[in-house]
């Protein structure tokens, strides 16, 4: 079977300078300063409540943010973060009423991959369910038409928020192998996540929000 | 793009189903209501029947119009679609062509049984439905723009009747009297062609001002 | 002047200084106004001492569309250029835009009494008004319901353009809509060919409710800043981070 994971062969770097995130008028943090590149696992750790979503939401280009700067950069060239970013929000976006084929084969039209959702589908075992209405499915199945999802967009940097949240051994197994394999083929992946998982083994950078 | 979210809304709504069964039983019961009040003698209600029914379809899109953001917005499509590249505009073109078929279609069509309760004359079911159709891009375009703006305010309907009220009138003013200027012969006069005006200036102004609202409620 | 006063704080040292000398302006012009509305003119033949209710009623209305003017000009100024100073602007000149065209709402009803013997005719002008009443309402709710301030300007700002756009418009349909359906005009007092005597009060009015408005707005703007300034201030980070590679 062809390797459904994005090879990425171009350099990619997020360059976060000085960032400072507000909420409602309320301050977050500030002066948050990184680099993340290809092959980057990046784990963002604290306590509920520190920003870490809006953190996530920031770099993935969906909230503005009061100072400081994010670049986005392919081979040195300055890009949209639409060219590069794919985020899985804590919950689930899956529209009730259709059944897993219809989500994706959705998505897969808005990403221009429509040809990848037969293989998405039979890579992550949801093959003999693509006509459930996504109102029906368990956690573990749900989870893994998210995964489905982030893979369809073909994008290069993987956003996850609370991926582990209530997922079994086997769930979270399969989590870091998908996100393992991306990051081998030059991804990057950013996941905010209070569960510690194998995947800390290889992560490269952590960025910790302690109350201040 | 655009085709394939207006077909996936129509999908979602015929299999939900509220949507539009809401707005048709809250405009019988408007109808109802009037009818009542007014003492429900034909020679009252004949007069007043084009205007109970543009009323009732008013009020009724009215009450939906929060629905065309709110929940892709809090569930986090909208964001979605915007990391998919597509661009504020488009959104909008697509949800107002969704609204008008879930929404506003299904209330005209209900006209002619409604009209049965209110004793009106085939012609004058026939100019209303001409008129209505006509208006569609009016109400529609100023429903997805109200609704731009309050994506984000929950149960925003109080808010969302107060910004829209004001542009709606001329659509009501124009609707209404270029049916009591409507003859068999000449379908098309003044007032309705003032009519085509205003909702093609509702959707040039609109859907812009739509795009503008939506991108700023999704940073 | 536009570009030296856009920076916050400089316009704050400029307002402190200048509202003072604003503010007794207003003062002087209004109690003059008022004597040569009040004493000087005389009575109308036909509407009698009711006539001075105009002297309220006519001011009121133009600052209420010259407000809706300034908000609109502000407003383009906040989209385009997101200028904090043009949101503090728009914001504080819609605040008395509302209560103006409330008082040209109430002082129309209380001329209306004794000029057309009902305190309510659905005539173009007034019914044009009253829209106009809840256009500035709409907006102003957009600022009450949305927390960030940014946003808020923002989504105002865009309400207010479209508003601009379509005020014409719903005063053509409304004025078309009245011709209609109210075929005995009623007389109005605004039409050219005023005695001096009734002429004089009324621009005068005019020009203090104006000069009021500015008042206002100029005093609006300065506390919203020291307002803002405040809030900035009080804005302490609610986490530190940390970025540790390995």
């Amino acid at each position: 079977m062809k390797n459904l994971f994005p090879l990425i062969k171009k350099e990619i770097r997020i360059e976060i300078d000085g960032l400072s995130v507000s909420r409602a008028n309320q301050l977050l943090f500030e002066n948050l300063t990184s680099t993340i590149t290809n092959h980057d696992i990046v784990i963002v750790r604290g306590d509920n409540g520190m920003g870490k979503t809006s953190l996530l939401e920031a770099i993935s280009g969906l909230l503005t943010y009061s100072s400081g700067e994010i670049k986005f950069l392919i081979s040195e060239h300055r890009t949209s973060f639409k060219n590069l970013i794919a985020y899985q929000p804590s919950s689930s976006y899956c529209k009730t009423l259709l059944t897993i084929k219809e989500e994706l084969s959705f998505w897969a039209k808005i990403h221009n991959n429509s040809s990848l959702v037969d293989d998405v589908l039979r890579f992550m075992k949801l093959q003999g369910t693509f006509n459930l209405q996504t109102q029906s499915l368990s956690t573990g199945q749900r989870k893994r038409l998210e995964i489905a999802k982030v893979i369809i967009t073909q994008k290069p940097v993987w956003i996850f928020d609370e991926p582990y949240a209530g997922m079994d051994s086997n769930g979270v197994e399969l989590i870091d192998t998908v996100l393992k394999d991306h990051v081998s083929r030059g991804g990057i992946v950013i996941l905010a996540s209070h569960k510690h998982t194998k995947i800390e083994k290889i992560q490269t950078q952590i960025i910790t929000m302690k109350a201040s | 793009m655009i085709l394939n979210i207006i077909k996936r809304d129509i999908i979602i709504a015929s299999r939900s189903g509220s949507s539009a069964l809401n707005g048709l039983i809250f405009f019988c019961l408007f109808i109802a209501l009037a009818s009542i009040s007014l003492g429900g003698t034909n020679e009252v209600l004949k007069p007043l029947s084009p205007a109970l029914i543009w009323l009732a379809i008013v009020f009724s899109t009215m009450l939906s119009y929060q629905n065309i953001f709110q929940e892709d917005y809090k569930d986090g499509n909208l964001s979605q679609l915007r990391l998919g590249g597509v661009s504020a505009l488009n959104i909008c073109i697509a949800k107002s062509f969704s609204f008008s078929i879930q929404s506003i279609f299904p209330l005209i069509l209900s006209i002619p049984i409604v009209a049965v309760f209110l004793d009106m004359p085939l012609s004058e079911i026939k100019t209303i439905i001409v008129t209505l159709l006509i208006a569609t891009p009016g109400l529609t375009v100023y429903g997805v723009f109200s609704s731009a703006i309050a994506a984000k305010i929950r149960g925003g309907t109080f808010f969302i009747v107060l910004i829209t009220s004001p542009f709606l009138i001329p659509l009501l003013i124009f609707g209404l009297e270029s049916m009591n200027s409507a003859s068999d012969v000449d379908i098309f006069n003044s007032e309705l062609r003032v009519l085509i005006g205003l909702s093609l200036i509702a959707s040039a102004i609109g859907l812009p001002a739509s795009a503008a609202a939506l991108k700023t409620n999704l940073e | 002047m536009i570009s030296y006063l856009a920076n916050p704080s400089r316009y704050l040292k400029f307002s402190k200084n200048f509202s003072p000398f604003a503010g007794w302006i207003t003062l002087m012009s209004l109690l003059l106004a008022l004597y040569y509305a009040l004493l000087k003119s005389p009575p109308a033949e036909e509407h009698g001492q009711a006539v001075r209710m105009m002297y309220t009623h006519v001011p009121a209305a133009w600052c209420a569309l010259l407000a809706y003017t300034c908000l609109t000009v502000a407003s383009i100024f906040s989209f385009i250029w997101r200028h904090p100073l043009a949101d503090s602007a728009a914001k504080s000149i819609a605040t008395p835009g509302l209560a103006f065209t409330f008082l040209a709402l109430l002082t129309g009803s209380l001329w209306g009494k004794p000029a057309w013997g009902t305190w309510w005719q659905w005539d173009g002008r007034m019914t044009s008004v009253l829209i106009l009443f809840f256009i500035y309402i709409g907006y102003l709710t957009v600022w009450s319901v949305i927390p960030e301030r940014k946003k808020a300007a923002r989504l105002a700002s865009i309400i207010a353009m479209v508003g601009f756009i379509n005020i014409p418009i719903i005063k053509f349909s409304v004025d078309w809509w009245n011709t209609l359906h109210q075929p005995a005009s009623i007389s109005s007092v605004g039409s050219p060919g005023l005695p001096l005597e009734i002429l004089t009060p009324l621009l005068l009015m005019t020009l203090s409710y104006s000069l009021f408005f500015m008042w206002l707005v100029i005093k609006g703007i300065e506390k919203d800043i020291t307002k803002m300034n405040m809030q900035n201030r009080k804005n302490k980070p609610l986490a530190f981070t940390e970025v540790e590679d390995i």
